[in-house]
C-alpha cells in the first residue's frame, strides 16, 4: 500500500497465522523518524473483535495476555483459544515520549487460525413499522483481511452512522491554483492541454441567452448573462470549488439552489455502522420491499455472546438483559364533516418491545 | 399582404417559411449565434480565430498550436505539414515535417549495496548451524526456503510483516511450527553492516504455544544517492519543471511511502542535463520512482452552452445546437515526457562475478539451469557469462524483473540455447549473447511450444507455453545486439533483424532524428553462426536469405552497423 500520509512514528500492520495449536505470540514493530532519544513508551491495545464473536452461529474463546510491561521498547503478547477458522482484529496503540515531542500512532494486528472463514451477523432493521432481522455477509473475510492489513479495518467512532453527519467540513480542500511559478496543482494531473485552465475571463455583454447560473446560486448575480460554463473571475473562489466537490462526491442536490445532500437510494451507499460489541465497519443496506420507505435503517438490537478478554491484569466483561419499548407517536387528521370538510388531529401510538444488551467490562 | 415567418426552433436548423437555415462559419459573428457541431467539427480552426477577434484576445495570452489537436501534444512541426486531400485520404509530405519531441531520460544505476549485500542466518539449537548467505531484498518466500534446506524441514514458517505488499527486505516473522522450544536465530557475516545491519528478535513460546521471532534490517540513513537526467528537445519560449515521485521503504515497520518534488521552473535552450541527489531516512530505502518533464502552457478554452468534449457526439447525431458563451484563460504545467526509473522496489543489478550464478546463490531465479526472473525483482543489469544456463525466459508473470533492464550480458554461455520472455523488455538497450548457442528462434513462426508436454524445448523453463513470435523480443529500445558465435539458421536471424527494425532507434521515415536526441546509431552482430546457412552474399531469390539481405541493408543505410557474414 502507497500512502501519501507520513507520520514520524510508524506501527506495523501485521498478519499473524497460528502454526501449532491455539495460541501466538505478537510482536509489533515499530519506526520513529527522529535523532532524539526516546524517553518513554506507552503501548495499549484495543478491543478484541473476532468473526466468531460478530457470528450468532459461532462462540469465541479468545484471550489476550501481556507477556511484558507495555512501557518498554519491545513488548510481547499472546492470543490464545483461537478457533479454527476464526479471524481476530485488534488495535495496536503506541506512544513514544522524547525530549522535544510526543508521538502517537496505532496499527491493527490480525490473528487468524487455520482457513479464514466469512460468517454472517444479524442486522436488525425497521419494516413496516415492526422490528426484523436478517443475516448479511457484509464482507468477504479475504477482504477484512487485506483492509486490516491496510490499517483500515477499523474506522473511527466518530465517521459511524448516527455518531456524526456529513458536514461541509468532511469535504476535501481545493486550493486554487494561481500562475506563480512555485505554486501549481501536484495531483492529477490532465494531460491534454486543452483541459488545462485555471482563472476564468470573458464573456458576451450582448447574448441573450439565459440559462441556470453557477452551482447552487453560488455565482453572484452579474453572471446571469453568461453562458452556462462562464464565470466571473471572482465566482472561481474556494467555495465554489468546494461545491464542486460536494457535487461529485454527493451528486446534484435535490431542487435547484439546494444544498441540502440527496438521500442516495439504498443499497448504492455503504455506511459506518457503529453497534456496541462490535467493530465499527462500513455496511451497504439492503434495499426496502414492498411498501417500506426506501430509507436504510440502522441496526437496533445485535445481541453477542460476551468474548473473554484479558490482559495480564486480569478481567474480563459482565453482559445483562433488558426489555424496553418503544413507543412512536404520530398525529394523524381524521374527517369529521365531509361536507363542511372539517377534520380532527388525533394522536395515535406503536409500541415495541425490543432486548437490549449491555457490556461492561469488569476487572482489571 | 405579407405573409408572418413560422419559426420551428431547434432539431439543429432554423426553418423561416419554406427556407432552412443551417448556421456555419461564414454566419457566425457574435455569441448569440448558433453553432452546429458538425460545423464546428470541419471549421475548427476559423471558428477559433474568430472566437479570437470577437474578444480580442492578445496573441501572447494563447498559444494556438495546442488548441485542440490532440494528437499533436509533445511534437513540434517545423515548417509545417502539407496536407493532401485525395478521396478522402490526408497525406503528409515527410519531406516537409521537422519532428522533435521533448523528451526526459537519464540512467539509474542500482545501489551496490542492495544488488549484492548479504548476511547470513544462525540457528541456535542446541549448538549452532550457519546458513547460505542471504540477499537483503529476498522475500519471505525465499527466506523459508533457505531455513528449509539448511536447517531442515518444517520447522519454521516464515511470513511477511507489516505491509503484504511490501515482500523486500523485510521484515519478516519467523513462527516456529512447534510448541517446544525450538530455538532462535541470529545473524553473522553482514557484507556491510554500516550501511545495512540486521536484528532477530526472539520470544520464546511455551508448551502450549510455538515461539514468535521478527528479523528485520537498520541502517542510518545518511548515504547520499545520485540520479543523472536529460531532457532535449525543449524550446526557447516555454518554461519547464522536473517533477520527481520518490518511494521511501520502512524497513521496520514495513510501509511505503511516495513523495512528490518539484523542481524551480527553468527555460532552457535545446536540453538540459541534471542530477538528482538524495538521502534516506533512518531505517528506510529510499528511492526513486518516475521522471516528468512538465511543459508550462499559457492558453484559452472557449465555452459553449454545451459540453462539446463529451455531450458532442449527442448534439452532433441530432444536428443540434450550441452556443459560444465566454473563454477560460489558464497557464499551467503539463506532462509531457516521463522517465520510469522502478516500480515496487529499488532496482537491482545481477552480477555472476560477485556471486556466481548457482543454485546456492540464485534458486529464486532458476539457477542454474534457468533465467526465470521473480515477480518481486526489477532488475536494471543483468551479468551472467560462463555459467550453466541454457534458457533465459521470463513468463508474464515475472515480467517486472526485465521492465526496467537495460543492459543484459549473457555472452560465454555455452549452454544457452534459448533467449525470451512472454513480455516486453521495455527499456533494453544492449544484450550481449555472443559466444552462446542460441538456437531457439530457428524454428518456424507461429508454432506452439509447450515445455511440459514431454516434447519440452531446449531452453525453455518447465509449465511454459507459448507461440513462437516473429520477432525475437519485443525491445523497443534496442541500440545493440550481438549474435556472434550462436547457432542461428536463416529463420532465426530474420527474427532478431525483426527484433532491430521494430526499434525506436530505427525511424521509420528519413529525416527523422531519434527521439532521444541525436542521429540515429545502433550496432547489430550475427556473424560466426554454426548453421552453414547462415551467409549472405546476394540475393538468390530465396525469401529467408532476401527478407535477410533486406533487413541488413535497411538498417545499415538508417544508421546502424551490421556485421555479418557474406
Amino acid at each position: 500500500m502507497n500512502t501519501l500520509t507520513l507520520e514520524k512514528l510508524r506501527l506495523d500492520n501485521s498478519i499473524y497465522k497460528l502454526t501449532e495449536g491455539h495460541s501466538v505470540i505478537v510482536l509489533p514493530k515499530f519506526n520513529l523518524e527522529s535523532d532524539d532519544p526516546i524517553l518513554s513508551y506507552s503501548w495499549n491495545f484495543g478491543s478484541m473483535y473476532s468473526t466468531f464473536k460478530e457470528s450468532r452461529d459461532e462462540t469465541s474463546f479468545i484471550e489476550r495476555q501481556a507477556l511484558t510491561s507495555k512501557n518498554q521498547e519491545k513488548v510481547a503478547l499472546k492470543v490464545s483459544n483461537v478457533s479454527e477458522g476464526e479471524v481476530v482484529f485488534f488495535l495496536a496503540a503506541l506512544t513514544v515520549t522524547t525530549q522535544g515531542e510526543s508521538f502517537s500512532t496505532s496499527s491493527t494486528i490480525t490473528i487468524y487460525r487455520g482457513d479464514p472463514i466469512s460468517k454472517r451477523v444479524p442486522l436488525t432493521y425497521v419494516r413496516n413499522g415492526r422490528m426484523a432481522e436478517t443475516l448479511v455477509y457484509d464482507n468477504s473475510i479475504e477482504q477484512r483481511i487485506i483492509n486490516a492489513n491496510k490499517n483500515s479495518e477499523f474506522l473511527q467512532d466518530e465517521t459511524a452512522i448516527n455518531n456524526s453527519l456529513l458536514t461541509n467540513e468532511d469535504i476535501p480542500q481545493i486550493s486554487t491554483p494561481n500562475t506563480s511559478s512555485d505554486n501549481f496543482v501536484q495531483i492529477g494531473m490532465p494531460t491534454d492541454p486543452h483541459q488545462m485552465y485555471s482563472s476564468t475571463a470573458g464573456s458576451d455583454p450582448d447574448c441573450g441567452l439565459t440559462s441556470r447560473s453557477e452551482i447552487c446560486g453560488a455565482s453572484p448575480p452579474s453572471a446571469k448573462k453568461q453562458g452556462k460554463h462562464s464565470q466571473d473571475p471572482e465566482s472561481d473562489n474556494l467555495e465554489v470549488v468546494r461545491e464542486k466537490v460536494r457535487r461529485f462526491i454527493l451528486g446534484i442536490p435535490p431542487g435547484y439552489s439546494s444544498i441540502i445532500a440527496p438521500v442516495p437510494m439504498p443499497g448504492s451507499t455503504e455506511h459506518a455502522i457503529k453497534v456496541p460489541g462490535r467493530s465499527t465497519h462500513k455496511y451497504r443496506f439492503a434495499p426496502g420491499f414492498g411498501e417500506q420507505p426506501s430509507r436504510g435503517a440502522a441496526p437496533i438490537y445485535m445481541p453477542y455472546p460476551c468474548g473473554g478478554e484479558t490482559d495480564s491484569s486480569g478481567g474480563g466483561c459482565d453482559c445483562r438483559e433488558e426489555v424496553v419499548t418503544d413507543i412512536l407517536t404520530f398525529e394523524e387528521e381524521q374527517c369529521i364533516d365531509p361536507e363542511a370538510q372539517e377534520a380532527e388531529t388525533i394522536t395515535k401510538e406503536i409500541k415495541t418491545k425490543r432486548t437490549v444488551v449491555t457490556c461492561t467490562k469488569t476487572g482489571g | 399582404m405579407s405573409r408572418a415567418p413560422h419559426f420551428f426552433p431547434g432539431g439543429g436548423r432554423t426553418q423561416v417559411g419554406r427556407n432552412i437555415f443551417r448556421p456555419s462559419i461564414r454566419k457566425w459573428s457574435k455569441p448569440s449565434d448558433p453553432i452546429s457541431p458538425r460545423d464546428f467539427n470541419s471549421n475548427i480552426n476559423k471558428y477559433l480565430d474568430k472566437f479570437i477577434d470577437y474578444y480580442g484576445l492578445p496573441k501572447d495570452s494563447y498559444d494556438k498550436r495546442y488548441f485542440v489537436n490532440y494528437f499533436n501534444q509533445g511534437t513540434k512541426i517545423e515548417g509545417g505539414a502539407l496536407g493532401l486531400r485525395d478521396g478522402g485520404s490526408v497525406y503528409i509530405d515527410f519531406d516537409n515535417l521537422q519532428y522533435k519531441s521533448e523528451f526526459i531520460s537519464g540512467h539509474m544505476q542500482a545501489d551496490p549495496r542492495l544488488s549484492t549485500g548479504t548476511y547470513k542466518l544462525v540457528y541456535n539449537n542446541s549448538g549452532s548451524q550457519t546458513g547460505r548467505p542471504l540477499h537483503y531484498y529476498l522475500t519471505a518466500d525465499e527466506i523459508k526456503y533457505s531455513i528449509d534446506q539448511d536447517f531442515g524441514t518444517g520447522l519454521f514458517e516464515v511470513s511477511t510483516c507489516g505491509d503484504i505488499e511490501c515482500a523486500q527486505f523485510g521484515p519478516y516473522i519467523i513462527q516456529a511450527k512447534q510448541s517446544s522450544n525450538t530455538g532462535y536465530f541470529s545473524i553473522t557475516e553482514e557484507s556491510n553492516p554500516k550501511f545495512l545491519s540486521g536484528e532477530a528478535y526472539y520470544f520464546s513460546g511455551d508448551n502450549t504455544t510455538p515461539s514468535t521471532q521478527t528479523l528485520s534490517f537498520y541502517n542510518t540513513g545518511t548515504e547520499a544517492n545520485n540520479l543523472n537526467f536529460f531532457a532535449t528537445g525543449l524550446e526557447e519560449n516555454y518554461d519547464y519543471s522536473i517533477h520527481v515521485k520518490m518511494d521511501r521503504k520502512d524497513l521496520q515497520s514495513n510501509q511505503m511511502f511516495s513523495t512528490y518534488i518539484n523542481t524551480n521552473i527553468f527555460t532552457e535552450e535545446e536540453s538540459l542535463i541534471g542530477n538528482l541527489s538524495y538521502k534516506s531516512k533512518r531505517n528506510c530505502i529510499t528511492f526513486p520512482r518516475s521522471l516528468s518533464l512538465r511543459k508550462y502552457i499559457r492558453n484559452i478554452e472557449f465555452l459553449f452552452s454545451g459540453d462539446l468534449q463529451s455531450a458532442a457526439q449527442t448534439k452532433y447525431d441530432q444536428d443540434g445546437l450550441v452556443y459560444v458563451t465566454g473563454y477560460e484563460s489558464g497557464y499551467r504545467p503539463h506532462l509531457w515526457s516521463t522517465f520510469d526509473i522502478s516500480f515496487q522496489c529499488p532496482l537491482l543489478d545481477l552480477d555472476n562475478s560477485i556471486h556466481s550464478y548457482d543454485e546456492n546463490n540464485y534458486w529464486y531465479l532458476g539457477a542454474p539451469t534457468y533465467f526465470t526472473g521473480h515477480r518481486h525483482f526489477s532488475f536494471d543489469e543483468i551479468k551472467i557469462n560462463n555459467s550453466q544456463m541454457s534458457g533465459f525466459f521470463v513468463d508474464a508473470k515475472d515480467q517486472i524483473s526485465i521492465k526496467t533492464c537495460k543492459h543484459i550480458d549473457l555472452s560465454e554461455n555455452t549452454n544457452l540455447v534459448y533467449f525470451g520472455s512472454k513480455s516486453n523488455f521495455t527499456f533494453l538497450e544492449t544484450l550481449n549473447l555472443s559466444g552462446c548457442s542460441v538456437r531457439g528462434q530457428n524454428a518456424r513462426h507461429d508454432i506452439i511450444i509447450n515445455s511440459g508436454d514431454g516434447n519440452g524445448f531446449p531452453g525453455i523453463p518447465p509449465g511454459i507455453k507459448f507461440i513462437t513470435p516473429v520477432s525475437a523480443i519485443q525491445a523497443p529500445n534496442i541500440r545493440s545486439l550481438n549474435l556472434y558465435g550462436n547457432d542461428l539458421n536463416q529463420t532465426g536471424i530474420f527474427s532478431w533483424i525483426f527484433t532491430c527494425m521494430m526499434s525506436n532507434h530505427l525511424p521509420n521515415f528519413d529525416g527523422f532524428d531519434s527521439p532521444y536526441g541525436g542521429k540515429v546509431s545502433g550496432y547489430l552482430n550475427i556473424k560466426n553462426q554454426s548453421d552453414p546457412s547462415s551467409v549472405f552474399s546476394n540475393f538468390n531469390g530465396d525469401s529467408m536469405n532476401d527478407s535477410v539481405l533486406s533487413g541488413i541493408k535497411i538498417l545499415s543505410g538508417r544508421g546502424w552497423k551490421v556485421d555479418y557474414d557474406k
